[in-house]
């Protein structure tokens, strides 16, 4: 019988290809074929006790698998929902303008050590006006003007508190390395506080930042924080 | 809750389905595996591991049609029979048989030459081929697996499947000339 000679490497490969495709596909057609029934297999051979125990431990397994995992499946979903129903009630809120007014306006920045304040958007409502606290601790006084925005006062052991304020549209820095940071909300203005962690540090100062009415107000100083609030609230 | 009870329930279908599919495969995997390691512990060690691969592939094996079923799991229980084979023999000589006939990767002549009793022959030289390649040929060409596929399937590298896919090729088409040149 002649032999056929392909002198194209290419279709030689196509050929070959296609006939040990084939011939697998057929010889394990053949393999197959070739084991005897169910019912003749189950005469000729038994499996022992070992194998049928391990088979049974396998499955018992994977069951105890299956359930943990659909334990954690479940957890991840509730995980989830409650995220996105945190998610709705945020953007639910949003419509609110107070709401709005009081979170979306400033854009806090946290940085390794410090952190920065800038305003979303430019002061709409701004009308030039002059600030001052209504509030002074006991025996505090006024000692200096920082410009024409700033003032700082003293007590007799020298403890010195300054209150500043000036338009929104800069950007404000507060070192945060060591510090506490809270939140109080009080007629939809939002106080960010910075209280030091390192007490009887004289050098370390508390500090409250607040956006209102088109300006940025701080107040700072090495004094108890619960003062400083009462002070910032008392700036009208 | 619902949930819980109806991901238990899904969960305990597929269980009883995969028990299912052991009690009706088992014997046949044992059998071909007997024809490999010739010792009834190692053969039934062969079809726990090969199970074992069959839960972990599950989704896998409950897509496949009731033709492609007990090829897969027959092929996945020689897989194993001939890794527990060559765990328990210091050298193969199967192995060696091919490993050393294999001197180069090149495909060598300049002209192919199949006989058109080619296929026949193919066929034959296939019978003989070791386990190691036609295990890798049938899950590419009988299960029409995926060179990732075959690679989690084996626990080799994808490297590896390519390399013994193309070991297989150039060795039967060596033996396949070499076949030829004797009979001229």
């Amino acid at each position: 019988m002649p032999n056929i000679i392909l002198g194209n490497l290419e279709n030689n490969d196509s050929l070959f290809e296609a006939f040990l495709r084939q011939a697998v596909i057929i010889n394990h057609q053949n393999e197959m074929a070739a084991i005897p029934p169910r019912k003749e297999l189950e005469k000729m051979y038994a499996f022992s006790n070992e194998h049928n125990l391990r088979m049974k431990k396998l499955f018992a397994a994977d069951k105890r698998q299956e359930t943990f995992a659909v334990v954690i499946k479940c957890i991840k979903v509730a995980v989830i929902a409650a995220c996105v129903s945190a998610t709705m009630l945020f953007f639910t809120l949003l419509t609110s303008a107070d709401f709005r007014k009081a979170v979306g306006d400033v854009i806090v920045t946290w940085f390794d050590k410090f952190t920065e304040f800038r305003s979303s958007q430019g002061s709409e409502d701004f009308t030039e006006r002059d600030w001052s606290p209504k509030y002074l601790p006991e025996g505090f006084t006024l000692v200096d003007t920082i410009g024409t925005t700033g003032f700082m006062f003293t007590n007799t052991e020298e403890v010195r508190i300054i209150f500043n304020y000036k338009e929104i549209d800069s950007s404000t820095s507060v070192d945060n390395e060591d510090m506490k940071y809270s939140v109080i909300v009080e007629d939809e203005i939002i106080y960010h506080l910075f209280e030091t962690i390192i007490k009887d540090d004289k050098y370390e100062d508390n500090v409250i930042v607040w956006d209102m009415d088109g300006y940025r107000f701080t107040v700072m100083g090495n004094y108890n924080i619960d003062e400083l609030v009462k002070i910032a609230l008392s700036v009208n | 809750m619902f949930f819980i009870m109806l991901s238990t329930i899904e969960d305990e279908q597929e269980r009883l389905r995969i028990a299912d599919i052991y009690e009706e495969y088992r014997y046949m995997c044992l059998h071909r595996a007997l024809t490999i390691t010739k010792d009834q512990q190692m053969a039934e060690d062969a079809v726990g591991d090969a199970f074992v691969e069959v839960i972990k592939h599950k989704e896998k094996i409950f897509s496949l049609d009731c033709n492609q079923l007990p090829s897969y799991i027959v092929t996945i229980t020689k897989n194993k029979a001939r890794d527990l084979l060559r765990k328990n023999k210091r050298k193969s000589d199967l192995d060696d048989d091919w490993e050393n006939s294999l001197e180069s990767d090149e495909i060598p002549i300049d002209e192919q030459v199949i006989s058109k009793m080619g296929f026949e022959r193919l066929l034959n030289l296939m019978a003989s081929l070791d386990e190691k390649y036609k295990i890798v040929l049938e899950m590419k060409y009988v299960l029409d697996l995926s060179t990732n596929e075959i690679s989690q399937m084996l626990n080799i590298s994808n490297d590896n499947v390519k390399t013994r896919l193309f070991r297989a090729r150039t060795q039967l088409r060596k033996l396949l000339g070499s076949e030829v040149t004797a009979n001229a």
